[in-house]
């Protein structure tokens, strides 16, 4: 919640020199770098360790519920039986287009092409909210076949790595749309490009992020990790006693 | 560490110097990595030659890099933008591993013990 | 940290006009740093006194044996309030305080980046604190030790919701801080006067400037450890739970890869407040500068790779113990260099014993002790025994207390002439210090006989035939002493504030650029944007080199305060940005949301979402002032 807030207070609150913007969107500073933007990069800096706490959570318990499930203790589908690598994989086919129109909407203001603009946002926000589309199907359907918040370790994690990432995109959406109508009322010049530049800085991170996640949840196998057994047997061997 | 003083440029302009062209090269690059990634999923040899998870990190990898470096400019902006932003990277890269080697080897400790009776 | 020597080319500042302003409401709307960090540091202040206040409880409850003035329950509220308190309640918002106040007067600047952004941080702690507060009211105060270990903080064992009001109000507390820094970072980077390159940064602006970059990356981990907690409250998975695949050590980890660098965090501000006092008062300038930055950095650097060590005795395997205790062991060598290089300050200077002298010298000799009991049990057998015993309650108290909280009083005594405009009474600020030093002596010395000889903390009273009596009377009554000293403090504040004699601009002759404008300052800080050519400028200025006891007077250069002073007759119309109170309510949004986490009725019942009505309040009030805000003139 902390991060999700803080999200917005830096997308819409970030802004509080820039009355000086009035006349250059730029405004000067001992860097040379404009403080919005500096302030989205330190974000999204410290979102990295965000994420990476969560996807170490995830590294952690991977793979348990399926050791559990061979062990014949697991409740509930684990991930080798439900997770849906196609459906998955167009997803993130959606989320990566997304950058791209998102990074054309900025070469769209910068240019001063409004209608541009718009378009592309508009795309990214429309592609951002079928990616949550699917997100939400996906965690419908898991749920009809058993799979809840709360049937096994699996589904914890799962749902609570994925969920930050749906809130991230989700947040992103509202900006997005945000800007659209910003412009659609005149109110983002050629010289306020700054101000879409790092709306995409943000929009770009989550792409990232889902890459890894994509990778890490869905395609990296669950049916080969090393049994418990044979893992005792590596720290036996590493401890010196093998 | 100074080497950046001197050209300190009133304005940041983002300097994006790539065009709508390049974008849509670089989607395509992303989309073709993304199709290999599925691919090779499919592919058995890859699971049983042991490949597909170090294949599957090398290619998320690269879309990572190219992600940050084309669509966020970290490649053609200012490179004090990409110092802070590599820093969080590889912090948070290596507490990740760090926290994933450790309670590995606490599980694994665990199941040691569940083995030998002790 | 490469990047950030530039030189400053132009300077930008919030431009506007505006008198100061009286009244509650121009406090309530105000976005003046110098307002905000007055405002972090009476709160905090005020929860400095109430976590003294529980502290002296527990120790009243401690003072014999089999004592049955305090029920066990209440006693575990006592120590977790105690603990939590003192750290994200008085200490992290003091230094904010600090840092609000005087690092933009350090660097030249007329207010931080985002002005609103820091009104908001400032109210956000405002709500969090009083979140954790008032679960006293309700008979539900925390009670499973600052470091809520799972699966203690589990419903199974702590079905109240005494572990909700810590969960949540540490969340909000975290939102505060991350805002905070965010803003600090920036303005450092940008904001600094033509000519004020990396390395001519006064060093508490250094300790500002890293402290925030710590807070920024060590606060998401406690993020994600409280998020996966409240998951396992609220909506019954099992991150910490064992019977459920989980496992608790998962919070231990998340919570010290936070923990450990939040000790830095704490520590860094008074490290920072005394190296700028002792060149002052030793009339030198600070020995070894450059080594003192790349030592903060290395500081910050190596904090967060030594967080195992709190859990030596969970059994990591001596891999994991040897890399951690070997990693927590290098961390002495920067520290010990700062070490050196105050007292390489000192040396040969004249010396001038003022209180906030005291008060930094006390630093440097109480922080050494409880630097080398750091280091004792940075080694694992040691730390086996001593783990969870006195030993540790000693050795951190001598770090929190006998580091930061000297250093912060040595701050207030030197930079309270500055905000106020009035001298502290110095008779009474030496009593003052002395009784510190003997209380906390007094109190936290015989901990480690206690520790040694095996009484375990958090236990609410012990045998009589334990042996443990006699020193636990004696640091009981070494916490009176303490808690005496509080109210000399108080005494003098209150002096000070009613009768204290006229600060003028520069009471110290000292050397930073806040010296140089006038106590307390106006509104826009500096009348004209100072121009930077050397560290140490006002000494510069002086006496012709950066040495405060050269005998040359260079006339020839203009002089920084001057400058100032006929900038400010000249009655300059200097622009400010406008008050707003979109932070506050922004801030009030967030807090009446947590507040819905805590107060679940009423509530919308939607399938299977149960919103309570506070949660919709927030959220609705979050979002329409964040809007706002955003969409707010600021000039």
């Amino acid at each position: 919640m902390a991060q999700a807030v803080a999200t917005l207070e830096h997308a819409h609150g970030a802004g509080d020199i820039p009355h000086a913007a009035d006349h250059a969107d730029h405004p000067p500073s001992s860097t040379g770098l404009d403080s919005r933007k500096l302030l989205m990069w330190l974000f999204l800096a410290s979102d990295c360790m965000f994420f990476g706490s969560l996807i170490a959570m995830y590294m952690i318990y991977r793979g348990d519920a399926e050791r559990m499930f061979l062990a014949g203790q697991g409740a509930g589908p684990v991930p080798h039986e439900i997770l849906d690598i196609p459906y998955t994989s167009i997803s993130a086919f959606v989320l990566l287009m997304s950058s791209l129109t998102m990074v054309l909407a900025l070469a769209s203001i910068q240019r001063g092409n409004h209608r541009g603009l718009r378009i592309w946002l508009g795309a990214t926000a429309a592609l951002g909210l079928v990616f949550m589309g699917g997100q939400f199907y996906e965690f419908t359907a898991f749920y009809h076949e058993g799979l809840g918040l709360t049937t096994n370790i699996f589904s914890n994690s799962f749902f609570v790595l994925t969920g930050f990432h749906g809130a991230h995109v989700t947040i992103g959406i509202i900006w997005l749309i945000s800007l659209v109508i910003v412009s659609l009322r005149g109110g983002l010049r050629q010289d306020q490009a700054m101000n879409v530049e790092i709306a995409g800085l943000y929009w770009h991170f989550v792409d990232i992020v889902w890459i890894v996640i994509f990778t890490l949840v869905y395609l990296i196998p669950y049916d080969d990790v090393t049994t418990i057994t044979e893992g005792a047997e590596h720290a036996l061997r590493f401890i010196g006693l093998g | 560490m100074t080497d950046h003083a001197m050209h300190a440029p009133a304005e940041d302009h983002g300097q994006e110097h790539l065009s709508d062209a390049t974008y849509i090269k670089i989607a395509l690059l992303l989309v073709v990595i993304t199709a290999v990634e599925v691919a090779i999923y499919y592919v058995d040899w890859f699971h049983t030659s042991g490949t597909l998870v170090p294949a599957l990190a090398v290619l998320s990898l690269v879309k990572f890099i190219t992600v940050i470096s084309y669509y966020m400019h970290l490649k053609v902006d200012d490179p004090r933008y990409r110092y802070i932003f590599v820093c969080g990277l590889i912090l948070a890269g290596l507490i990740v591993a760090a926290l994933a080697a450790l309670m590995r080897t606490h599980k694994i400790d665990y199941a040691l013990r569940f083995i030998t009776g002790a | 940290m490469a990047s950030i020597a530039h030189q400053p080319q132009i300077v930008p500042q919030p431009v506007t006009t505006t008198k100061p302003a009286t009244g509650i409401w121009s406090w309530l709307t105000t976005i003046d740093h110098k307002r905000i960090g007055l405002m972090y540091g009476i709160s905090a202040f005020f929860f400095l006194l109430l976590g003294g206040f529980e502290a002296l409880l527990i120790r009243a409850q401690l003072a014999q044996p089999e004592n049955d003035l305090i029920s066990a329950q209440r006693y575990n509220e006592l120590f977790t309030m105690h603990g939590t308190t003192m750290i994200f309640l008085a200490l992290m918002p003091l230094t904010s305080g600090f840092f609000n106040y005087v690092m933009p007067l350090q660097i030249g600047a007329r207010d931080v980046a985002f002005p609103r952004l820091n009104a908001f941080s400032l109210w956000v702690f405002i709500f969090g604190a009083i979140i954790i507060n008032i679960s006293w009211f309700f008979n539900e105060a925390p009670n499973q030790g600052w470091y809520g270990y799972a699966p203690l903080t589990g419903t199974a064992w702590s079905p109240g919701r005494n572990v909700d009001f810590w969960m949540i109000g540490i969340q909000v507390l975290g939102v505060a801080s991350m805002a905070a820094s965010f803003n600090f970072v920036v303005t450092i980077f940008n904001l600094r006067a033509p000519g004020m390159k990396m390395m001519r940064l006064p060093i508490f602006t250094w300790s500002t400037l890293i402290v925030s970059i710590m807070i920024i990356f060590a606060f998401p981990a406690i993020t994600v450890a409280l998020l996966l907690l409240s998951f396992d409250r609220y909506a019954g998975t099992g991150f910490y739970e064992v019977a459920a695949g989980g496992d608790p050590l998962l919070w231990q980890h998340l919570f010290w890869v936070f923990g450990h660098p939040e000790v830095y965090i704490l520590i860094l501000p008074a490290f920072g407040i005394i190296s700028e006092i002792i060149p002052v008062f030793s009339r030198k300038p600070l020995f070894g500068y450059s080594v003192m930055v790349y030592a903060t950095i290395a500081i910050a650097f190596l904090g967060f790779g030594v967080w195992a060590h709190h859990m030596f005795t969970v059994g990591l395997g001596p891999t994991a113990n040897a890399v951690f205790a070997g990693a927590t062991m290098l961390i002495g060598i920067p520290t010990g260099v700062k070490i050196f290089n105050w007292v390489g300050t000192m040396f040969r200077g004249s010396l001038r014993f003022t209180t906030a002298m005291l008060f930094a010298v006390g630093l440097v000799s109480q922080f050494v002790i409880g630097g080398l009991s750091g280091v004792m049990h940075a080694v694992v057998p040691v730390d086996a025994q001593q783990n969870d015993t006195y030993f540790i309650i000693a050795h951190f108290h001598y770090v929190l207390f006998g580091g930061t909280v000297f250093g912060l009083l040595a701050g207030i005594y030197f930079w309270g002439p500055k905000a106020f405009g009035k001298m502290f009474d110095e008779r009474i600020g030496k009593w003052h210090f002395w009784l510190t030093f003997v209380g906390f002596n007094l109190t936290f010395f015989p901990m480690h006989f206690l520790g040694l000889a095996g009484m375990p903390r958090r236990y609410f009273t012990y045998a009589e035939d334990s042996g443990w009596g006699p020193w636990n009377a004696v640091v009981s009554f070494g916490a009176l002493v303490l808690g005496f000293s509080f109210l000399v403090f108080l005494y003098n504040i209150y002096k000070m504030v009613r009768h204290g004699e006229p600060a003028g601009d520069d009471p110290w002759d000292a050397a930073t650029l806040e010296w140089a404008i006038s106590s307390p300052p106006p509104a826009y800080n500096f009348a004209v944007i100072p121009t930077v050519t050397h560290r140490d400028q006002l000494w510069w200025d002086k006496y012709g080199d950066e040495h405060g006891h050269a005998h040359v007077q260079n006339d020839d250069v203009p002089k920084t305060a001057e400058i100032q002073r006929e900038a400010n007759a000249a009655h300059p119309h200097v622009h400010l940005p406008n008050p707003s109170y979109f932070p506050l309510l922004a801030a009030a949004g967030l807090g009446t949301f947590a507040l819905g986490m805590l107060f679940m009725n009423p509530a919308i019942t939607i399938g299977l979402l149960h919103l309570p009505v506070l949660v919709i309040v927030g959220v609705a009030l979050l979002i329409f002032s964040v809007y706002a805000w955003a969409f707010e003139p600021a000039g």
